[in-house]
C-alpha cells in the first residue's frame, strides 16, 4: 500500500516538472514547481527525514516560491515567454529549441549510465559498511589501582584511575584482545569479538589484589519509549545483590524487587525508566535486610542509556580497610532519532559548525545583495547624470506651442502661485 | 516492484534532467530560475535517500545547506531580474544579450 503511495507521489513529482516546463503561463509554472517540491517533502518523510520533510515545505514550498509569486506578479512577467517578445526572439534562436533538447535528452542517458552503473561498474549495489564499533574502559576495581589498556595497535587508554570512565573510543572491529596493564607491572587480557554497530564496554572490576575483566555490551541505540530512559545495572561487587524500590518508609509491604538477584560480574536486563527522581536500594541477595547502599533521589533524564554500577569503595580507616558499597551511575547519550532535529541539531553543533557559520555569512551577504542591486537611488542617481531629466517635459510645451501657433512662455510663478489661491 | 534506493535516485535524476531541459529551452528569466530550483530540489532528493542508505545524517545537513544557499541564491538572483526589468523592460533572455563580445 505504501509502495503504492510512494509511486503515485514519484509520478506526480515528475509530472508536475514536466508540466512546470510545458505551461506558458509562468504562474501556473510556478505553482506546479510548488506541487513537485510538496511531493519530494513527502518522498523526505519516507526516507526517514522528517525534518527536512519539514523544512522543505517552509522554506521552499512555503518561502521561496511566494518570492518567486511576488517578483513574477510584481513584473508582470507572466506571459512573456510566450506572446510579447517570442516573435523576435524565435527568429534568432529558433535552431537552438533542437540542440537544447538533444542536448538534454543526452544529459539524461549520461546521468542514468553513471547512476545506474550501465557505464562501468554499479556504484548502488556496494554494501553499506557498518559504523565502527565503540569501546569504553570502566574501572571499577577498588584494590587494583590505576592501569592501562593497549591493543595490538597500541595504547588504547592513558592510566585510569579507580571510578574512571574513558569516553567511548572507535576501534577497529574484529576479534581483538584488549591487555590492561596495572600499576603493578602485571598484566591481564582479555579477547573480545567486536562487532559493527555495537558500542562495547571493558569493565575492570572485582575486590583483592586481582581483579576480573569482562565486556558488555551497551545499547546507545534510540530509546523508542516516549520520555524514557534505558537502565541496566552491573554487579562490580563481590557478592550477589538484590534491588528493590522500598516506596513508602512506613508501609514495608509496599517494596517492588526490581532485580532478586545479580551475582558478580552479571549484568542485568535492560529497564526503561520515566523522568524523574529515583530512589533504588541496593540490597544483599543473602539478606533483603541489609541495605547496602540507597541511591538518594537520582535524577534520570530522558534518552539517555545509563549503567549503574554497584561497585565496593574501600575506606581506610585505621589499619583496616573497610568496604562500603556505592552505586556509580554512568550516563552516556543514547543516539537521536534518525534525521530528526535533534540528530540535526546535534551535527550541526559539532561537525558542521563552521559550514554554519559560514552559510550564516553567506546569508549576510546575499541581504546586502538584494538590497544594493534593487535600490532605486543608484537608478536615479545615474539618470540625472546622463541629463535625462528635461526630457519629460519638453514634449508638452512643444504640443502647445504647435497648437497655439507661437512660442508659449511657461507661466511658471503663476503655476507655484495656483495652490495656494485655491486653497484660501 | 519493490522501492529501493534505486527507485529515487532514478526519481532524482529524471527530475534533475527535466531541470536542465528547462534551463536550456525555457526563455523567461524566471522561469529558468525556477528550472535551477528544481535542479537543487533533485539533488537534496539524491542526497536524502544516500544518507538513508548509508545510515548517517551528514547529508540530510547537506540538504540543509543547500536549502539555506538556495534562499540566498533566490533572494540575490530575484533582485537581479528585477533590476534587469527595470533597465531592459524585459527578462527574455534572448534579449539579454549586452555582454555578448
Amino acid at each position: 500500500m505504501l509502495e503504492l503511495i510512494i509511486i503515485l507521489v514519484m509520478g506526480l513529482a515528475i509530472a508536475s516538472a514536466a508540466a512546470m516546463l510545458l505551461t506558458s503561463n509562468a504562474v501556473h509554472s510556478a505553482l506546479f514547481l510548488i506541487v513537485t517540491m510538496m511531493c519530494i517533502a513527502f518522498l523526505f518523510l519516507t526516507l526517514n527525514a522528517p525534518f527536512l520533510a519539514m523544512i522543505q515545505i517552509t522554506v521552499y514550498a512555503g518561502a521561496i516560491m511566494v518570492l518567486f509569486l511576488f517578483v513574477i506578479m510584481l513584473l508582470g512577467s507572466e506571459k512573456l515567454d510566450a506572446e510579447t517578445t517570442e516573435a523576435r526572439a524565435d527568429r534568432r534562436y529558433r535552431w537552438f529549441l533542437p540542440l537544447a533538447g538533444g542536448l538534454g535528452i543526452a544529459f539524461v542517458v549520461m546521468l542514468g549510465g553513471v547512476m545506474l552503473g550501465v557505464i562501468g561498474g554499479s556504484p548502488l549495489d556496494r554494501p553499506v559498511p557498518g559504523q565502527a564499533p565503540l569501546l569504553r574502559v570502566i574501572n571499577a576495581a577498588p584494590d587494583a589501582g590505576s592501569f592501562e589498556v593497549h591493543t595490538a595497535a597500541g595504547v588504547l587508554v592513558e592510566p585510569l584511575a579507580f571510578r574512571g570512565v574513558s569516553d567511548f573510543m572507535e576501534v577497529p572491529a574484529g576479534e581483538t584482545t584488549l591487555m590492561v596493564h596495572f600499576a603493578d607491572d602485571s598484566m591481564q587480557q582479555i579477547t573480545a569479538p567486536l562487532t559493527v554497530n555495537t558500542a562495547f564496554s571493558l569493565i575492570v572490576y572485582g575486590m583483592g589484589a586481582q581483579p576480573q575483566l569482562t565486556v558488555i555490551t551497551d545499547d546507545l541505540t534510540t530509546v523508542t519509549e516516549d520520555d524514557a530512559s534505558r537502565v541496566a545495572v552491573f554487579n562490580a561487587y563481590g557478592d550477589p545483590i538484590s534491588v528493590v524500590d522500598f516506596r513508602s518508609e512506613f508501609d514495608d509491604n509496599d517494596t517492588v524487587v526490581l532485580i532478586p538477584e545479580l551475582a558478580s560480574g552479571q549484568i542485568s536486563e535492560t529497564f526503561y525508566m520515566a523522568e524523574g527522581p529515583l530512589d533504588w536500594t541496593f540490597v544483599s541477595a543473602a539478606n533483603q535486610a541489609d541495605r547496602l547502599f540507597r541511591m538518594n533521589e537520582y535524577e534520570f533524564e530522558t534518552d539517555n542509556s545509563e549503567l549503574i554500577l554497584f561497585l565496593g569503595e574501600p575506606t581506610v580507616s585505621g589499619a583496616q580497610a573497610i568496604v562500603s558499597p556505592v552505586a556509580l551511575p554512568i550516563r552516556s547519550e543514547a543516539r537521536p532519532e534518525f534525521g530528526g532535529p535533534r540528530a540535526i541539531g546535534y551535527m550541526l553543533f559539532t561537525d558542521f559548525l563552521l559550514p554554519f557559520q559560514l552559510l550564516g555569512l553567506l546569508l549576510l551577504a546575499a541581504m546586502v545583495g538584494a538590497i544594493v542591486l534593487t535600490h532605486r537611488e543608484l537608478d536615479r542617481a545615474k539618470g540625472r547624470g546622463i541629463g535625462q531629466r528635461r526630457v519629460v517635459s519638453r514634449p508638452l510645451v512643444n504640443v502647445i506651442a504647435a497648437q497655439v501657433g507661437h512660442e508659449v512662455v511657461t507661466p511658471t510663478d503663476e503655476a507655484a502661485q495656483l495652490p495656494e489661491t485655491m486653497g484660501e | 516492484m519493490p522501492i529501493t534506493i534505486d527507485t529515487y535516485v532514478i526519481v532524482s535524476m529524471v527530475l534533475f534532467s527535466l531541470g536542465v531541459l528547462g534551463v536550456l529551452i525555457r526563455r523567461n528569466a524566471i522561469l529558468v530560475f525556477m528550472a535551477v530550483e528544481l535542479m537543487l530540489n533533485a539533488t537534496n532528493l539524491a542526497l536524502a535517500s544516500f544518507a538513508s542508505q548509508w545510515g548517517s545524517e551528514s547529508g540530510h545537513l547537506f540538504v540543509f545547506f543547500i536549502i539555506t544557499v538556495a534562499a540566498a541564491e533566490v533572494a540575490v538572483g530575484l533582485a537581479l531580474i528585477v533590476a534587469i526589468f527595470r533597465s531592459k523592460k524585459s527578462i527574455n533572455i534572448d534579449e539579454l544579450h549586452q555582454m555578448e563580445g
